[in-house]
């Protein structure tokens, strides 16, 4: 039989040409710029304000108040928009409406009385009022003044505590309760902007006359939601409030804790689940007659398995980043490996699928697999598109408007979906987009839409050959590796978690040397995980401040976005 | 009719099958690559999803039943003690109560309808045709099947709204004490292999259902209960013929039995498997005889006076019955039989079976 692969492999030279081309052209910008290591003199980003996710949210508060705390309130946050492939970047372009407000606000009042309810007030408050009916300024300015500077993420000036403070006793006073006037307070404190609000505040760069930088507490912020995916901690302030944190060696110390840290778990797993998009698992359903064996529970054990297996490969055995696309090691858990055909036992375990299995790497994961389809079958256009735009950082345009899917619908014996999907080769509007999709999808459909291994679709054997940008390959693995290889993989990787750590969409307008910097010393490096985001969070880049275009903002000193500060 | 006193499994062969069987086995069909119908290293398990008492049924029950259904504990006590008479709970409810908990086999003034068809599932345990024996619906002679005489003609033994029916599946899905599984080694063929090795697990695990939670799923994996169930760890040797899986029986077997949140157990003798088979699950009898005083403690411990009444199950007359139906394992001091003849109708899912502590465990419980 001729494959497909041994189609493209005859009419494909120009494609190796430019594949070589590109090839070339990269090794001599590598080289270019192994010869001069230094961070781009003028880097900088650009000073933001974001709403906190909602994870960031139940973090802060399980941090400061505790788990059960946290747990007991559903994160009053709204849904973030997908900007530039990161629901991260959304949340500097978003909003609160007045409805969104009155959420904030009861979760806020969950909190505070849970706060001071009789089962956590001995421990989370740190003093006792002279009498439990009456107010105590002194022993609520105490408590305020500790959980501001934790909730705020900076310290709170002395005249906001004791204008929280006296909150806090009219409340006692009108309800002869002092902590039912505490919580009042501290209601008021978790509804302000700058709780849910992530604010950068700008200062004079004593380094660069006539520039700024992101002040110590703004870049404590920035460090800790980037790394751990919440609010700093206690050490963190404390680096900030010394001013270690504006020394270079300060710097240093403070990063090489945090990605040392049990927390930097939690920070990566958040980057990956927003760069994968498995934001779209809340909603992901198959059809229960098609797929009776997955469920809610299967799916949620799916995304749970990609998470594990990219914090394992990337930061508990620092692995080359590259290797996910090629990995076999995974972990398992009953639900999963019903899908995968094997056995399993119970809980999470660490799993490596045999040498001669199909499945390696990422895209062979039921999470790829299964989000990428539609509810009854596969797709290698979803496929396809999920592996350009989630991996490599490209941008496949939706479909046209006026596109006419009935020759599709009315496919009449075509058993498989390449035959199908060549109806769109007839067709040039489809066909721009379909070809940069489907050769990749096509190779993934030795798996349903449920992501269970088949040999055949409709009895008919499969043809998983294709073409990767010029890489041609004729089974699964020659996809993963020809991933693995592309040159854009670690160039998103790069590109997205630069986005995510300065918490906007990079502009191409900007960012252009910053990033191939970046690059350059990922690959440097090995493609290590743990490096690149010391590299950018140790960058001047992410605590220097671009100055705005003059139309767009009027200098103050020091500039700040929207808020006071507290 | 006499017992049949199985053969022992032959131990022989077990060095070498235990040198067969991996750590997990896997499923019959190789999951992504191999050939159809050939167990991945000759392995392939299977777990109970569905268990009942086999019991023939036609249209109305004319065949089997003539003269009716028996009358269940509400329909007794109505004629026992009549409304309008004096009467107190001691003697009427709690009486009832304790000849339920406490029966004898001594006759009552109560009519009891057995069965009076010729049909009846089951196998011939015994290896002969008696004049009383059933015949199977596929012709084939010498049924044994005592249990069903005795609860054929009860409405709740029958399908498929029967009070037995509905609550032992429903049990099984539920909950783990009752999660027995079987496991073939040294299977060369699913279709036909003349010497396989059947080893009887309790697992440990939640069976794999769809979303309804309802159907249960190929597929999933179970750990055996080396613990807890090491006891229940049996092994025999079978033949496929035609798909179709025929063990030598077990001398004696515990299946461990729930129902309400209440675990209990039967105990078979001579207990064998007649199974059919295919890579995603098997259906057929397990058949033996069971032990009626096991038997009856079961019903009542799985079952309140209300799903009694709601399945005209008179547990004081099923007693007599079983007893007076008993066709095996005579008493050596009182001659009277022990054990009834019995079939359960049995399903199964394809599970792996996940052997977490290795071999050497299941070696040391079977030779136990």
């Amino acid at each position: 039989m001729l494959t497909h692969y041994d189609k493209l492999r005859s009419r494909s030279a120009p494609g190796r040409l430019l594949l070589m081309a590109a090839f070339l052209a990269t090794v001599v910008f590598l080289a270019n710029c192994s010869s001069d290591s230094a961070e781009p003199a003028n880097s900088a980003s650009s000073l933001r304000v974001r709403l906190l996710t909602g994870q960031q949210y139940s973090n802060m508060i399980a941090q400061i108040f505790g788990v059960d705390i946290s747990d007991s309130v559903a994160a009053p946050l709204p849904p973030l928009t997908r900007t530039d492939g990161l629901l991260a970047s959304g949340a500097a372009f978003v909003g609160v409406t007045s409805d969104q407000i009155q959420q904030i606000q009861q979760a806020a009042a969950t909190v505070a009385a849970k706060v001071v309810d009789e089962t956590h007030r001995d421990f989370l408050i740190p003093c006792k009022p002279v009498s439990s009916s009456e107010a105590d300024s002194a022993c609520a300015a105490r408590f305020l003044r500790v959980a501001g500077r934790l909730l705020y993420r900076r310290p709170l000036h002395e005249t906001k505590v004791a204008e929280l403070a006296a909150v806090a006793d009219a409340a006692a006073d009108q309800a002869a309760d002092f902590y039912a006037g505490l919580a009042i307070a501290l209601e008021a404190m978790l509804i302000g902007p700058e709780v849910v609000f992530i604010v950068d505040v700008a200062e004079p760069d004593p380094e660069r006359p006539g520039q700024q930088r992101l002040d110590a507490y703004s870049l404590a912020s920035r460090l800790s939601f980037f790394l751990w995916n919440a609010a700093p901690d206690d050490e963190l302030l404390l680096a900030a409030e010394s001013g270690e944190l504006q020394t270079s060696e300060g710097l240093r110390r403070v990063v090489d804790r945090m990605l040392t840290s049990a927390r930097l778990e939690d920070g990566v797993r958040a980057f990956f689940d927003d760069m994968m998009a498995f934001d779209e698992f809340g909603s992901l359903a198959k059809d229960p007659v098609v797929y009776p064996m997955v469920t809610g529970a299967t799916l949620a054990d799916a995304r749970e398995q990609t998470l594990r297996t990219v914090v394992d490969h990337v930061i508990t055995r620092n692995q080359d980043y590259r290797d996910l696309f090629t990995t076999r090691s995974t972990f398992m858990s009953m639900n999963l490996a019903a899908v995968y055909g094997i056995p399993a036992s119970n809980g999470w375990i660490a799993y490596d699928f045999p040498r001669d299995s199909i499945r390696s790497g990422l895209l062979t994961q039921v999470s790829f697999l299964a989000a990428h389809s539609h509810a009854v079958r596969s797709s290698p256009t979803l496929r396809g598109k999920a592996l350009r735009e989630l991996f490599l950082c490209q941008k496949v345009p939706a479909p046209p408007p006026n596109v006419d899917f009935s020759l599709l619908e009315d496919a009449g014996d075509l058993k498989t979906a390449r035959e199908r999907l060549k109806i769109h080769s007839t067709n040039p509007s489809c066909a721009g987009c379909h070809l940069i999709t489907d050769p990749m999808g096509l190779a993934l459909e030795n798996f349903d839409g449920a992501g269970r291994y088949r040999a055949t679709e409709n009895g008919v054997e499969l043809d998983i050959s294709g073409e990767l940008d010029g890489t041609l390959y004729d089974d699964v693995d020659g996809l993963a590796t020809a991933l693995r290889n592309h040159p854009k993989l670690p160039y998103c990787l790069v590109n997205r978690m630069y986005a995510y750590g300065t918490g906007g969409p990079v502009s191409l307008r900007y960012d252009r040397e910053i990033l191939a910097y970046f690059l350059q010393r990922f690959s440097g490096h090995g493609y290590k995980v743990p490096d690149l985001l010391r590299d950018i969070a140790l960058s001047q880049a992410f605590s220097r401040v671009r100055a705005a275009p003059v139309a767009d903002t009027v200098e103050t000193q020091p500039r700040q976005i929207a808020l006071s500060q507290p | 009719m006499t017992a049949y006193i199985g053969r022992q499994a032959s131990k022989s062969r077990w060095p070498a099958i235990l040198a067969c069987v991996a750590v997990v086995t896997s499923l019959t069909v190789r999951a992504e690559s191999g050939a159809p119908n050939a167990p991945k290293d000759g392995a392939i398990g299977y777990v109970i999803t569905d268990l009942f008492w086999a019991v023939y049924q036609t249209p109305d029950a004319r065949e089997e039943c003539p003269k009716g259904f028996n009358d269940g504990p509400r329909e007794q006590f109505a004629t026992l003690f009549p409304a309008g008479e004096p009467r107190t709970v001691v003697a009427t409810q709690l009486k009832q109560e304790i000849a339920t908990w406490h029966p004898t086999a001594n006759a009552d003034s109560f009519p009891f309808y057995a069965v009076e068809g010729p049909l009846s599932y089951g196998l011939n345990l015994d290896g002969k045709v008696d004049p009383d024996d059933f015949t199977h619906p596929n012709g084939a002679r010498g049924i044994d099947n005592e249990v069903y005489r005795a609860v054929g003609c009860i409405i709740g033994f029958r399908g498929p709204v029967g009070v037995e029916y509905i609550f032992q599946n429903k049990a099984i899905t539920d909950r783990r004490y009752n999660r027995t599984m079987i496991e073939l080694t040294g299977v060369d063929d699913l279709t036909n292999d003349d010497n396989v090795t059947v080893t009887i697990y309790r697992g440990l695990d939640r069976l794999l259902t769809d979303a309804t939670g309802n159907k249960v799923m190929a597929g999933g994996s179970q750990r055996i209960d080396t613990r807890w169930g090491a006891s229940l760890i049996q092994q025999t040797q079978g033949k496929i013929v035609d798909a179709v899986l025929t063990t030598e029986p077990l001398e004696k077997v515990l299946i461990p039995w729930m129902n309400l949140g209440v675990p209990t157990f039967q105990i078979i003798r001579d207990m064998r498997l007649q199974l059919t088979l295919t890579p995603t699950g098997a259906e057929g009898l397990v058949a033996g005889y069971a032990d009626v005083d096991t038997w009856y403690r079961q019903l009542i411990r799985n079952d309140s006076s209300h799903h009694l009444s709601n399945g005209q199950i008179s547990g004081i007359s099923l007693y007599k019955a079983l007893r007076r139906l008993a066709d095996a394992y005579p008493d050596p001091e009182t001659g009277a039989n022990t054990a009834i003849s019995m079939a359960l109708d049995a399903k199964f899912a394809q599970v792996f079976v996940v052997h977490p502590q290795g071999d050497d465990v299941v070696a040391k419980a079977v030779s136990q």
